[in-house]
């Protein structure tokens, strides 16, 4: 049986009358990368907050290594690294004070090769102060000194955001570096989809603080489609199609968003409604998740199971 | 290791300050010490008693306002004031502005310790920049024989309270820092409670009576600071 590294159980929070995640339920095994992922103000941070009990959930609970996120210890924290939004360290700091600091808190732990190795890598200055360094320095700072400890779970708040593509590569390399190396457990926000295309073997969608899905990414990339019907006349007036998650018409044609549905329902579907031909567009993931989160308002349209 | 690493952190995090302090009391204190010495004044205790160089000296009055150390002690308790808003505010506030809350509290140590770890920085600030500064005035005025009567100890024992002051100071700003509330509730309770210790440890007539007020106020707000940050979202 495969060991869930972090489990969320009907994980709720309100900030006052304001609801920001309702009722997120996940289960993510050791070993994978997942790539959560959501509009700005979707409740990515909030969760992340909640999982790693920096925020007290409304209802509900989490688990990280197996420990209750409202309760977890000093040495289950000293196995998840933990790479803040924004990057935030001392800015007063030069990496290698950082260095010494951090170092105290992962006795026979920390890696000094391997966080040489990642501040040679990205070619960082180390007697320079952070506060002097760009976004992207502080992000490859932030990334050394998470993965120098070698977690067992890394949790990364959108960690590329504000990244240049170079920079982002760069990151993203180092990550998945650590994963072949290590067989570790990467969750990571992010609104960049290209980022999470290329690295995450499982996708969990978030969209107004409702959980859309939680499935393997090929999974989701084979499940959300276009299919562009044409018809000899008009179109129907009515569409009448599971998984329908967009309508969009022009003359002749009807391009639908379908959400679940299998090639062989679809030429049903043509075939009840009298299209004359119809052709299935290939999307990128960037597209799929615009008209996966565009369509849902507050109802939980769809709810994937991981495979 | 790991509080050691904490502390050693919170110090390098608040130096600059602490030197600012430093050198600021050091400059005012020593002025006035200096020119209290280069210039006696005979009619300088006049204000309290009536002194004049013909009249009979009243002790208590130099015991309790023996120059020229006694100039010092306002500026001792302005820094201490400023030494503990200063702290707390490099401590919790800037923590709160720049967002590393969850940097420093995602660590493999309790919520507590962090905590502790910053209060003890600050009780080794307040010894080294303004305790043994007042120490070492104290005991060379003494050895130079400057004071018109030997130096009671209650004068160094004054000092020690304003710079305890300096402490309640610190930790009602702190717990103003630390809570969450909105700033037009009760967000600057303990800022305010400070204050009123302040003024209430000044007004007593009794060492004892003063170490009391400051020491309750000093549980008081230590363990709501502690509470409130335990308990808090970050």
């Amino acid at each position: 049986m495969t060991e869930m590294v972090l489990e969320t159980d009907g994980l709720t929070k309100y900030y006052g009358n304001k609801l920001a995640l309702d009722h997120l339920d996940l289960k993510i095994p050791q070993g994978c990368i997942c790539g959560f992922v959501g509009r700005n103000g979707a409740g990515k941070t909030t969760a992340i907050k909640l999982m790693l009990g920096l925020l007290k959930p409304t209802a509900g609970s989490s688990r990280l290594l197996g420990c209750d996120s409202q309760e977890l210890t000093a040495e289950s924290r000293q196995r998840i690294g933990y790479v803040t939004e924004g990057h935030r360290l001392f800015n007063w700091m030069t990496i290698n004070e950082l260095e010494q600091f951090q170092r105290a808190f992962f006795p026979g732990q920390w890696d000094d090769q391997l966080f040489a190795d990642m501040i040679e890598y990205f070619s960082l200055p180390k007697n320079k102060k952070i506060k002097h360094f760009s976004n992207g320095q502080r992000a490859q700072v932030s990334l050394a000194l998470t993965l120098a400890p070698n977690p067992e779970l890394l949790v990364m708040d959108d960690p590329t955001l504000g990244l240049d593509a170079a920079i982002r590569r760069q990151f993203l390399e180092g990550m998945i570096e650590l994963i072949m190396r290590r067989n570790r457990t990467v969750f990571f926000s992010s609104h960049i989809l290209g980022d999470v295309e290329r690295v995450a073997d499982i996708i969990v969608v978030i969209d107004q603080g409702i959980l859309r899905a939680n499935c393997s990414l090929e999974r989701f990339r084979a499940a959300v489609k276009k299919v562009i019907f044409s018809f000899k006349d008009s179109a129907p007036p009515k569409v009448d199609i599971d998984g329908l998650l967009n309508c969009k018409r022009s003359k002749g044609e009807l391009e639908l968003t379908l959400v679940g549905i299998d090639d062989e329902k679809i030429a049903e579907w043509a075939q009840s409604a009298g299209a004359e031909k119809y052709r299935i567009v290939k999307m990128n993931l960037e597209d799929q998740f615009i008209e996966f989160t565009a369509s849902s308002g507050r109802r939980r349209l769809f709810k994937w199971e991981r495979t | 290791m790991r509080f050691i690493a904490l502390v050693k952190n919170q110090l390098q995090e608040i130096l600059g300050g602490l030197i600012v302090v430093v050198i600021v009391f050091t400059f005012l204190s020593g002025f006035i010490l200096w020119s209290g010495i280069r210039h006696p004044d005979p009619y300088h205790y006049s204000e309290y008693s009536g002194i004049t160089p013909g009249n009979t000296v009243s002790f208590y009055t130099l015991l309790q306002r023996p120059k020229p150390l006694w100039g010092v002690g306002p500026v001792l308790l302005v820094s201490a004031v400023i030494l503990g808003a200063m702290l707390a505010s490099q401590q919790f506030a800037e923590q709160q502005k720049r967002r590393t809350w969850a940097f420093t509290i995602h660590r493999s140590v309790s919520r507590s310790t962090i905590l502790w770890a910053r209060f003890s920085a600050a009780v080794i600030a307040f010894i080294l920049c303004l305790g043994v500064m007042w120490t070492m005035f104290y005991l060379y005025v003494s050895a130079m024989g400057a004071s018109p009567c030997p130096l009671p100890v209650r004068v160094l024992i004054e000092g020690w309270i304003f710079i305890l002051l300096g402490l309640v100071i610190y930790f009602g700003a702190a717990l103003s820092e630390v809570s969450a509330k909105k700033k037009y509730t009760t967000k600057y309770f303990g800022a305010v409670f400070a204050g009123m210790i302040l003024v209430l440890a000044l007004v007593q007539l009794s060492l004892t009576l003063c170490f009391a007020v400051i020491a309750l106020a000093l549980v008081i707000l230590v363990s709501d600071t502690m509470d409130t940050f335990l308990s808090r979202e970050f």
